[in-house]
């Protein structure tokens, strides 16, 4: 057992998952002194219906609630500008969002507006120093982690802070279930990124593991259901409450490969983040594990349980758990349409060579962009990086 | 803006009605269950006099008020808490809850475990009415639902349930 010599832990979330867990919502908020929320949304989720079960919750209420869709494929200024103004003149103290990537990263600039200055979205990333207002996120079919985390992508410009992290997260059975296959593989394969290089990074601490440790957990033993029946209750339940674990240990943890990669490669619109995290997952592990550090070994208890754990070797440990991800990759590719590499997707080889360049003109681990495009070359043909 | 669109949201008046009713008859059968079940009235002889307790819904109701009077006779007080001082106040978080509560798909004990009940007073005490609650549950309700209702069924003779079953109806009916 490996005791850090030092470690940061800080997550301020409050989850509420499973049945009936939105109609918890309005005394949730009471308890932060809040009772006029604002719900933002985007257009597909709202034509979905299911915001009426977020409006529900507020049957004894007595209030109007203001719901905004306007969001966008991205957060942008000019939504949060428009935001900015209906809050000033509805009384409006708190927000409540409901889907996933642009519309949390709205919520999270809006609440940075409106929590101190407007200016301060112009501001660089560091300069969210204090609690902002209530935020609560409700999870749909397609949230990945990335709601929960202390980071929010509006436009050119990335904020950190903890104080984005929303104070509550809601998961409740009647808001996550999914229509797609292949989306529930993409959202799943950036929450076990997430999981994976939080659990095996050299800043993990045993908090993160904890959440990461839970997350593959349920993605092992939920998945496969839920590429199989898309619209199981259940098996959709449990991979939302992963995405939101995972991304409690995202936010405890530096980036790791993967989702730099995956990130920039869905920048660049080469393809979306989760098929690109899907594709390089094995290649990503297997690298940073070769010549980073990596434990790999460490994901084999939340991916075969504590008894195959024993009967594996020790130094067998970190090829089980490689060859555990590739099968993995194989076992989803073959139920829905995910491409296994690069090549599938016709992604040409000089497109990636930017996505490396860029990468490690951005990055801050210290990798070299030949690293970068290794493993990227790895996950273009197909090929593990061992030969 | 045309992104932007106000709500509001309809009453669960149908959930509201059946909750009030349920609360309405179980309170009632506390006072009726106190005066026939030597168990239940062990419990309430460890209440102060005078002591009052509130079950109810968050925000606005119903509730249901139940007291122990000088005589130490248990009485129940109605649906409404205004002037009356309220020594243990238990609260479901919101109308479902206590909906999922009183139809039965989730016990006393899981929606405390699972937080959807808080209590604002003393919480042995508040453990001493579950208890009560419980085993009015019992006598109100047939095997098949108490079972759902309560965490262990008790193993009592069926005498003592079918008995104190008919003297609890008869007493919470006519309200004595």
């Amino acid at each position: 057992m490996q005791v850090p010599e030092f470690y940061e832990f800080h997550c301020p979330v409050k989850t509420n998952a499973g049945i009936n867990a939105l109609d918890h919502i309005p005394i949730e908020l009471e308890a932060m002194d809040a009772r006029k929320p604002l719900i933002i949304t985007d257009k597909n989720t709202y034509s979905k219906g299911i915001i009426k079960h977020v409006a529900s919750a507020f049957s004894e209420s007595g209030i109007v609630l203001g719901v905004f869709d306007g969001v966008g494929d991205t957060a942008d200024i000019s939504t949060i500008r428009d935001l900015y103004q209906r809050w000033q003149y509805k009384g409006i103290d708190s927000i409540i969002a409901v889907g996933s990537g642009a519309v949390l990263d709205t919520a999270k600039g809006l609440n940075i507006a409106v929590s101190g200055k407007p200016e301060d979205l112009r501001k660089n990333a560091e300069s969210i120093k204090t609690r902002l207002k209530p935020l609560v996120a409700v999870l749909t079919g397609y949230s990945n982690g990335f709601e929960i985390s202390k980071y929010a992508f509006i436009g050119e410009l990335t904020f950190t802070s903890p104080f984005l992290m929303p104070d509550l997260v809601v998961v409740d059975p009647r808001m996550v279930r999914s229509e797609s296959a292949l989306r529930i593989a993409e959202t799943a394969m950036i929450t076990f990124s997430h999981a994976a290089e939080a659990i095996t990074h050299a800043s993990k601490n045993p908090l993160s593991d904890c959440y990461a440790y839970a997350a593959l957990e349920y993605i092992r033993h939920c998945l496969m259901e839920a590429l199989k029946n898309p619209k199981d209750k259940k098996s959709c339940l449990a991979l939302a409450e992963a995405s939101s674990m995972a991304g409690c240990a995202f936010s405890n943890s530096r980036f790791g490969m993967v989702h730099e990669l995956g990130q920039e490669i869905a920048k660049q619109r080469l393809l979306s983040s989760g098929q690109a995290m899907g594709i390089l997952l094995p290649y990503g592990i297997e690298y940073q594990t070769l010549k980073c550090g990596f434990q790999a070994a460490d994901m084999l208890i939340p991916l075969v349980g504590f008894n195959d754990f024993v009967d594996t070797p020790q130094n067998q440990r970190n090829q089980k758990v490689l060859s555990l991800i590739r099968q993995m990759q194989d076992n989803i590719c073959s139920t829905v349409q995910l491409p296994r590499t690069f090549k599938d997707v016709q992604i040409e080889k000089e497109k990636l060579k930017k996505v490396a360049q860029k990468v490690a003109e951005s990055s801050s681990s210290g990798i070299r962009e030949d690293a970068y495009l290794t493993v990227l070359n790895a996950a273009y043909d197909g090929k593990p990086i061992m030969g | 803006m045309d992104d932007y669109r106000e709500l509001k949201p309809r009453s669960k008046l149908f959930k509201k009605i059946y909750i009030a009713i349920m609360l309405w008859f179980v309170g009632r059968s506390i006072q009726a269950a106190s005066r026939v079940d030597k168990d239940i009235k062990k419990e309430f002889d460890d209440f102060p006099e005078g002591f009052t307790f509130s079950l109810g819904v968050a925000p606005n109701g119903p509730y249901m008020v139940v007291g122990k009077d000088k005589q130490g006779k248990v009485k129940y007080l109605g649906w409404n808490r205004q002037g009356k001082r309220i020594d243990v106040d238990m609260k479901l978080k919101n109308i479902e809850a206590a909906f999922l509560l009183f139809t039965f798909q989730e016990s006393t004990c899981r929606s405390s475990a699972r937080n959807r009940l808080i209590v604002d007073g003393d919480v042995p005490t508040a453990a001493a009415i579950v208890r009560v609650i419980d085993m009015v549950e019992v006598y109100l309700l047939p095997k098949l639902i108490a079972k759902l209702a309560i965490r262990r069924y008790p193993s009592w003779s069926i005498m003592r349930t079918l008995i104190g079953r008919s003297r609890i109806y008869f007493r919470a009916i006519l309200g004595y």
